[in-house]
């Protein structure tokens, strides 16, 4: 007898064997479990992101609105798509505009208004902190395909809450969030919420302050005192508004605006120093079904599309660059994502 | 559901789905508890234990791990406790029916019946990697084994069923 006929013959008798079942005892015993937590859970969700939320580089700001709303009505949002994604997207984002502004020491970014002669030298000399952007972004529209959601409250203490998420990068890579914070009352329509978020093992403490009459929330996300980021948000008609400054000493180093008002892109505007840029993200997919970073430019008179796909290791960015009127060209750039596997 | 997706709702107390999660993983459980405990009922109980044990030192387990070896290990860790325990209480000529005659093999047997001819290790490991799908790493690391014993056992092994088969099929 054949070894794989022998092999064969056992798991033929061992899929005839009836197996008994004790999962209703289990189940019995699992729901007399003490739990330590209160949990409130949303299962993986498959389906696509509003391009609302995932543009909402809002940084924790409506994240916080949600759990003043908690707070506030005694009511559970987490059944409410709408926060739990503004929940997941705003956390990343905070989260990676931190690590990003945070982890660099150079000035910015993208495309910048300069003395440049030609596209190859702006992106050459512009392009060097790319990935500061890109992380984020990519995370953010990448996201659209899966995430998931879990909050906790800890139940032995008044207002403490534990949020944790899992995003998904362009690369499909995972990477996971634990949120957590307390909330505060500080008078009449204004709450404090107070903690801290951990993501690929960095963690930053964050305070929020979120005013029901205006419905704005400023946020302050750092690693110490020296060093932070404010995020401000609010509703302008149609048009959602995310503004973002870094602060060194209390100085703004840099800031930018983020702004969308459909399901379609993100406009990115940013100002460091001298130098400012405007541009347009989306996300797309090829014919070999890889997401891409696609981006119009409009820089001085320049303008132009930028097409950003991952190495086949997952740790270089090509960057292809197409100037209006002008010949193709790709730079590379190392890719920083650290990921939760 | 992914089996992956379960345990992240366990780590956080949400059970919901533990019926899924005990239909992917019922048989390997039964089979790492059964060739060693050879009783129905042990058996069943066993099974309740190493899925609560489980559910209880879920934090402990690492995402990296199989869960089929995981479990395995835990249901076998009880089912030797429990056979060692009963081994204590139990009259020497009683234990004796617990245990399987090394040489008994009849006509009426099936293959799992002639499993239970091997020794212990050999058996465990046939019933880990040809029932329980666990691959010789994982089975290596469940009885704490170096591979190659584990692969030179196994390769025993089949050559004894081999041979104890072909005498009754």
């Amino acid at each position: 007898m054949k070894t794989t006929t022998l092999k064969k013959r056992i798991r033929q008798e061992a899929s005839q064997v009836n197996i008994p079942d004790v999962s209703l005892n289990i189940i019995s015993k699992l729901e007399k479990l003490e739990k330590p937590y209160i949990v409130e859970t949303v299962k993986p969700n498959n389906r696509h992101f509003r391009l609302t939320m995932t543009l909402s580089i809002s940084a924790l700001l409506i994240l916080f609105l949600s759990f003043g709303y908690i707070q506030l009505n005694q009511t559970d949002p987490i059944s409410d798509d709408t926060i739990i994604e503004a929940v997941v997207l705003s956390s990343m984002t905070s989260t990676s505009i931190s690590t990003s502004y945070l982890s660099y020491d150079d000035e910015t970014i993208l495309l910048a208004y300069g003395d440049h002669d030609d596209d190859t030298t702006i992106f050459e000399n512009e392009t060097t902190h790319l990935a500061k952007y890109l992380n984020v972004l990519e995370n953010l529209l990448a996201t659209s395909n899966q995430y998931r959601f879990y909050k906790e409250r800890i139940s032995a203490i008044k207002n403490q809450y534990i949020a944790n998420f899992e995003t998904t990068n362009l690369a499909n890579e995972t990477s996971t969030y634990t949120l957590s914070y307390k909330v505060n009352k500080i008078n009449d329509g204004i709450y404090q919420l107070k903690g801290s978020i951990t993501s690929n093992e960095e963690t930053f403490q964050i305070e929020i302050t979120y005013n029901i009459l205006t419905k704005s929330i400023l946020t302050k996300t750092y690693q110490n005192e020296n060093e932070y980021v404010m995020v401000s948000y609010e509703q302008v008609n149609q048009t959602y508004v995310y503004a973002i400054s870094h602060y060194i000493n209390d100085q703004v180093e840099e800031s930018a605006e983020i702004s969308f008002d459909d399901l379609t892109e993100i406009n990115l505007n940013f100002m460091s120093g001298a130098a400012s840029g405007a541009y347009q993200f989306q996300i797309g997919m090829n014919e070999n079904n890889e997401k891409f970073l696609s981006i119009q430019y409009q820089v001085n008179r320049r303008q132009g599309q930028i097409e950003i796909t991952l190495s086949e290791d997952k740790k270089m960015y090509y960057i292809t660059v197409t100037p209006q009127n002008g010949q193709s060209f790709v730079i590379t750039k190392t890719r920083g994502q650290k990921q939760n596997s | 559901m992914k089996i992956k997706d379960i345990i992240f709702e366990f780590k956080h107390q949400n059970y919901k789905n533990f019926d899924t999660f005990y239909r992917l993983t019922e048989r390997q459980v039964y089979f790492a508890i059964v060739t060693i405990s050879k009783d129905q009922d042990v058996t069943k109980d066993l099974m309740q234990d190493t899925y609560m044990k489980f559910i209880e030192k879920i934090d402990q387990f690492n995402d990296q791990l199989s869960v089929y070896a995981y479990l395995t290990t835990i249901g076998r860790n009880l089912a030797i406790n429990e056979y060692n325990r009963r081994k204590r209480d139990i009259h020497d000529e009683q234990i004796f029916d617990y245990i399987p005659s090394p040489n008994k093999v009849d006509e009426n047997e099936g293959i799992l019946d002639i499993l239970d001819t091997l020794d212990d290790i050999k058996r465990d490991i046939v019933v880990m990697h040809v029932i329980n799908d666990l691959k010789f790493r994982e089975i290596a690391k469940v009885l704490t084994m170096p591979l190659g014993t584990v692969q030179w056992h196994y390769h025993e092994a089949i050559k004894i069923l081999k041979e104890k088969v072909g005498d009754v099929l």
